[in-house]
């Protein structure tokens, strides 16, 4: 994992207020990067602009 | 006369004809229960008094010349995050042992008592149900009936092990990402993940709103659509097994669902493919990328559930599951809103398979059942981790919620299973095609020799 998401990881840690313990740091930051390389395939992935999300509200 | 060997099916007829009791059959899934559980660890809790309470009200139902129910006297038991009146829902975890016990059973496991199951108890799991292996840290792994070294796969692993060792003629489980159709396939029963949305949730532990199912295990078709109809209670699946199949209707899904396969794998699905005269090959293009979003919104959706916990009490968490609920909740909002457009957009590409084909099949797992605390393993020449690799073939399926009924294909050495795809709301084709196959000897779940 490269200095910038693990610079997002203690970021976004902070943000929603979900601390990382020290003893724990190596597992989820192992964990982040196998779902970052899965968001990869994800994201790269072009849609087009008609398609909504998946869940729908509604009323 | 043995009891634990036969079927739910044959189990009620007795039971209803008078030929046995409720109580016989349920002493002698007790004594099953005692022998064999020390040794496959598929009970976290037992209701054995709960269950002679049960017998004997159904003996007495019939006695007084009452209907007694499709079910009479049949022993059944749930994954330990379905609730169970009386008892904390544990969902494999530490954590929740220590909450309030339920007040009622779930209301799916209601309607199986309601038609004359009794209840034998609650069956191990991973932990949140995040995970295919049910090595359990809180309660230990759960062993495979065919050999006790390996896994019996997850994350509902004492549900199938319970059905392959003939502690339980019925047992239910859920399946967010493959945990019906994976341990079924390594244990060799059938099992069965409904549409989303097909059966009710309430009162279940949940895992991951967007691909939560809940369905049976089995050693028979007719178990297993019976169990359906009580499941969902307006479809009478079972009286439609004898459906035919039309071959050409059927196709075998290559790429994604091919690669990496070891050969007895294929093998079985081309088994399966034979005895549904089956020739055609179809593609769910980019399966990859689907199983991917899966991955991604599992993670995040599981995390937020229990961000509370992982902020209070991280060190309560099964260390197999803690880092990926922590990453999980982390994710950039891009990465779930994109996950879930590429549902769309994968669930409207199979949608157009389903315009030529009726039914399609793939392999339950890419290999047989690993070794218990086995890490690493052999994928398409790669080595790749066990546990997030287990459910390659399950997890595109269950990310646009289509039926699956697991087939175990009759084979020498561990078991391997099949999946039976079916288009949005046709469980009843996708049983009738494994009820063909069961048949004609294609498929069959006998109880272990233990």
């Amino acid at each position: 994992m490269d200095d910038a998401e693990k610079a997002y990881l203690h970021a976004a840690s902070a943000l929603i207020d979900l601390p990382i313990r020290p003893e724990h740091l190596d597992e989820v930051v192992a964990a982040f990067a196998v779902i970052t390389a899965q968001a990869g395939l994800v994201t790269e992935f072009l849609l087009p602009e008609s398609i909504e999300a998946a869940p729908r509200f509604i009323p | 006369m043995t009891f634990w060997d036969q079927s739910a099916t044959a189990l009620a007829a007795l039971v209803r004809s008078r030929e046995v009791s409720a109580a016989e059959i349920l002493q002698a899934h007790i004594a099953r229960v005692e022998e064999f559980d020390p040794l496959l660890n598929c009970f976290t809790d037992r209701t054995f008094a709960r269950a002679r309470a049960e017998a004997a009200s159904v003996d007495a139902r019939i006695a007084a010349g009452e209907d007694a129910g499709p079910l009479a006297g049949v022993p059944i038991a749930v994954k330990n995050l379905f609730d169970v009146a009386g008892l904390p829902t544990r969902a494999g975890s530490k954590i929740q042992r220590g909450a309030r016990p339920a007040r009622a059973d779930a209301p799916t496991l209601a309607r199986l008592i309601r038609a004359g199951a009794v209840l034998l108890g609650a069956l191990n799991m991973d932990e949140y149900a995040y995970g295919f292996v049910t090595e359990n840290a809180h309660d230990g792994p759960t062993r495979n009936p065919h050999d006790t070294a390996r896994i019996a796969g997850g994350s509902s692993g004492g549900s199938v092990a319970a059905v392959a060792a003939g502690l339980a003629a019925i047992t239910l489980g859920s399946d967010t990402n493959g945990s019906i159709r994976l341990p079924a396939g390594l244990t060799g029963v059938f099992g069965l993940k409904p549409s989303y949305g097909r059966i009710d949730r309430t009162g279940t532990f949940p895992f991951v709103d967007s691909f939560d199912h809940l369905g049976p295990f089995a050693r028979t078709t007719a178990d297993l659509a019976l169990a359906y109809d009580f499941l969902q209670g307006t479809d009478k699946v079972s009286g439609k097994l004898d459906r035919g199949v039309e071959p050409g209707r059927v196709a075998v899904l290559g790429d994604w669902f091919e690669h990496g396969a070891m050969p007895e794998m294929l093998e079985a699905v081309a088994a399966v493919a034979q005895g549904l005269g089956a020739t055609a090959k179809a593609t769910l293009p980019e399966s990859a990328r689907a199983r991917a979003a899966a991955f991604c919104i599992t993670a995040f959706e599981g995390g937020q559930l229990h961000k509370a916990d992982l902020r209070t009490r991280p060190e309560d968490f099964d260390p197999a599951t803690r880092p990926r609920l922590i990453a999980g909740a982390l994710q950039p909002a891009e990465t779930i809103y994109q996950a879930q457009r590429f549902r769309a957009w994968y669930h409207a590409e199979a949608m157009k398979v389903f315009e030529k084909f009726d039914l399609l099949l793939a392999p339950a797992t890419p290999c047989t059942a690993p070794l218990i605390g086995q890490k690493m393993m052999v994928i398409g020449g790669a080595e790749v981790a066990v546990r997030p690799n287990l459910g390659l073939y399950t997890q595109p399926i269950s990310f646009i919620g289509l039926p699956v009924v697991c087939v175990p294909v009759v084979s020498s050495g561990m078991p391997r299973g099949v999946q039976i795809i079916a288009g949005p709301g046709r469980e009843a084709l996708a049983l009738a095609a494994a009820a063909q196959l069961e048949r004609d000897g294609v498929v069959a779940a006998p109880v272990a020799a233990l």
